[in-house]
């Protein structure tokens, strides 16, 4: 009998250290903890599934994700994660076109006509080194972030202008993922799983021309002291940071000033709008043409632009409407064009975000422009590429 | 001679079969071709890259074998376990082929030619492994040809947690992320189709 109550009352320790470390954690490893006791046990689904198909005018690929479990309300980024690697067609060493990207979330929520609120944001990335060193292009290796594609709820049906596309290798490694996103729910207990799909073509039957992403984020100086008071003075001077000391993704750094800088912070109550020059991130060279813009919010923005300083005008506005009823983004205009924006290598730009906190209390934000230009360099030389 | 016509017919039959079977094997791509570069070649003979076992080693004598190549250090405390968690047991399951898998240290100060012999003892690494030590100014050159990022000027150590798989030729034919498990499946799948591959 003693025997039994020390394994009791060493199974009890051992579940209490389990519970208390589990309460520990950040919410994200939580949820990705969780994540994958559910994946590896097959209480969820836990495997992707892809198809190719031809369609009228093209091809597509549809991929649907693992399945999730939505259990409490999950912020941005902050919510489990579904990640998949795979090549498009590996058994052709050939030159495909990405021309669009779409997203849809299944739910068994009782709001199952709105599912597409429980996408925080859907990634489409390429493996920089191994795409530019077979594109003959390693000077555009690592300097900047990887996503080809980038989807948030208000725009999740992504296309590139008619005859324009991003190539990418056949059998080139690519990655798709989303996060669960839950602003609302705070009683929530059920599983969602993720339909992409990603449109393109085949170069040996259309030749298309190739367009080149830049991402302009903005990025504000933040106050390094800990707590951060906000008066009348500073509150569009300096901005609170979500995350202070960084993480392992180098969202945080210095500017040419010395001053910490961030891309994530957090927004008082009330009216707000950030500015963020980005003219040495673009690095132009010389004319370029903008032929496609995708903007990137969190919800309580209500605009994102992209200003040429020097024209003191804008060239493009991503309206943002939000829900009026409950927390989250309803709409974000994206621009696309055959004929496109002219930007100049002697001009300014710079990014500015509207936001409009009607919460009680902060809300963290950030802001981005995915910008896709004519790739003249790439032109030049992708029919001699083998 | 309706069944010599019926023989041939087979034969045809047998080798359309096996020619389109061979169609859709999996295409690994070719990331870079600059190791066939002489002026590369030459650049290695000159490089003293020293294996655990203190011998004097060169990745162009291998080349009769496929190469994958990492970037480690032995006290790294955070990728290192992970990564060598999955080529462990690729390189166990390759014992027998023409595969050699090359590790290179980047912290050489730290890392002596006994600590990497310790540390491949520890690992009980088959002849298949080799553990490789070269000053600091060749890690960087060494690195950028393997397309791989490393970091040693100061106290922060870094270095990209990828594989390099190179075929026999010495043409660099996968970049893995040994931290996916995607990946990693990807690359067996590679080192299955390019340890059938002919020179």
């Amino acid at each position: 009998m003693a025997k039994y109550k020390k394994i009791i009352i060493l199974f009890g320790l051992m579940f209490s250290g389990l519970i208390i470390f589990y309460y520990s954690l950040t919410p994200l490893r939580r949820n990705s903890a969780k994540r994958r006791i559910l994946h590896a046990t097959h209480i969820l689904e836990p495997d992707w599934s892809k198809v190719i198909s031809k369609t009228s005018d093209g091809y597509q690929a549809d991929l649907t994700s693992s399945t999730l479990l939505v259990d409490g309300i999950f912020p941005s980024m902050k919510g489990p994660t579904t990640f998949r690697t795979f090549l498009l067609e590996d058994k052709e060493d050939e030159i495909y076109w990405i021309t669009g990207l779409e997203a849809k979330a299944n739910t068994k929520h009782e709001t199952q006509n709105e599912s597409d609120d429980f996408i925080c944001h859907v990634n489409l990335y390429h493996s920089e080194v191994e795409h530019f060193a077979r594109m003959g292009m390693v000077d555009r290796i690592n300097i900047q972030v990887p996503q080809l594609i980038t989807l948030t709820k208000g725009d999740l049906d992504f296309n590139f202008p008619e005859g324009f596309g991003y190539p990418i290798f056949s059998n080139e490694k690519i990655f798709l993922g989303t996060q669960a996103l839950n602003l609302n729910y705070s009683n929530s207990f059920f599983t969602i799983n993720y339909d992409f799909k990603i449109k393109f073509q085949k170069n040996k039957e259309r030749r298309l021309k190739p367009l080149y992403m830049r991402y302009a984020v903005l990025v504000l100086p933040y106050n390094v002291k800990d707590e951060f008071v906000y008066t009348d003075e500073n509150i569009n001077n300096k901005v609170s940071c979500v995350i202070p000391k960084g993480n392992h993704h180098g969202l945080n750094s210095l500017n040419e000033e010395g001053e910490a800088i961030t891309a994530f912070w957090k927004v008082p109550i009330g009216k707000h709008t950030y500015r963020s020059n980005f003219t040495k991130i673009l690095a132009l060279d010389t004319i370029v043409r903008l032929h496609k813009i995708n903007s990137h919010a969190h919800p309580y923005a209500t605009s994102i632009s992209l200003r040429d300083i020097t024209a003191d005008s804008i060239l493009f506005k991503s309206d943002i409407i939000n829900y009026k009823n409950k927390i989250g983004l309803d709409k974000i205009t994206s621009y696309s064009s055959v004929d496109g924006l002219e930007l100049f290598p002697d001009h300014e730009y710079e990014l500015v975000e509207e936001v409009n906190n009607t919460s009680d209390s902060e809300i963290e934000m950030m802001g981005s422009m995915f910008l896709y230009f004519y790739d003249y360099k790439l032109d030049k030389i992708i029919d001699t590429i083998k | 001679m309706i069944l010599l016509r019926l023989k041939y017919l087979i034969i045809i039959l047998c080798v359309s079969v096996i020619s389109c079977s061979e169609h859709k094997q999996k295409k690994t791509p070719t990331i870079s071709s600059k190791f066939q570069n002489s002026e590369i070649k030459d650049e290695f003979d000159n490089l003293d890259i020293f294996n655990h076992l203190n011998e004097l080693v060169n990745p162009y004598n291998f080349q009769n074998k496929l190469q994958l190549v990492n970037f480690f250090f032995v006290s790294c405390p955070t990728i290192c376990p992970a990564m060598e968690n999955e080529l462990t047991p690729i390189a166990n399951a390759n014992r027998d082929n023409d595969i050699i898998f090359l590790s290179f240290t980047i912290n050489p100060e730290q890392d002596s030619i006994s600590v990497l012999n310790a540390y491949a003892k520890n690992l009980k690494a088959g002849k298949n492994r080799q553990f490789l030590r070269t000053n600091k100014k060749n890690l960087k050159r060494i690195a950028s040809l393997f397309l791989s990022q490393i970091k040693n000027d100061d106290e922060l150590f870094y270095h990209t947690s990828y594989a390099v798989l190179l075929d026999r030729s010495m043409k660099i034919r996968g970049l893995y992320d040994l931290l996916s498990k995607d990946e990693v499946n990807l690359l067996e799948e590679d080192i299955a189709v390019l340890l059938k591959d002919d020179v």
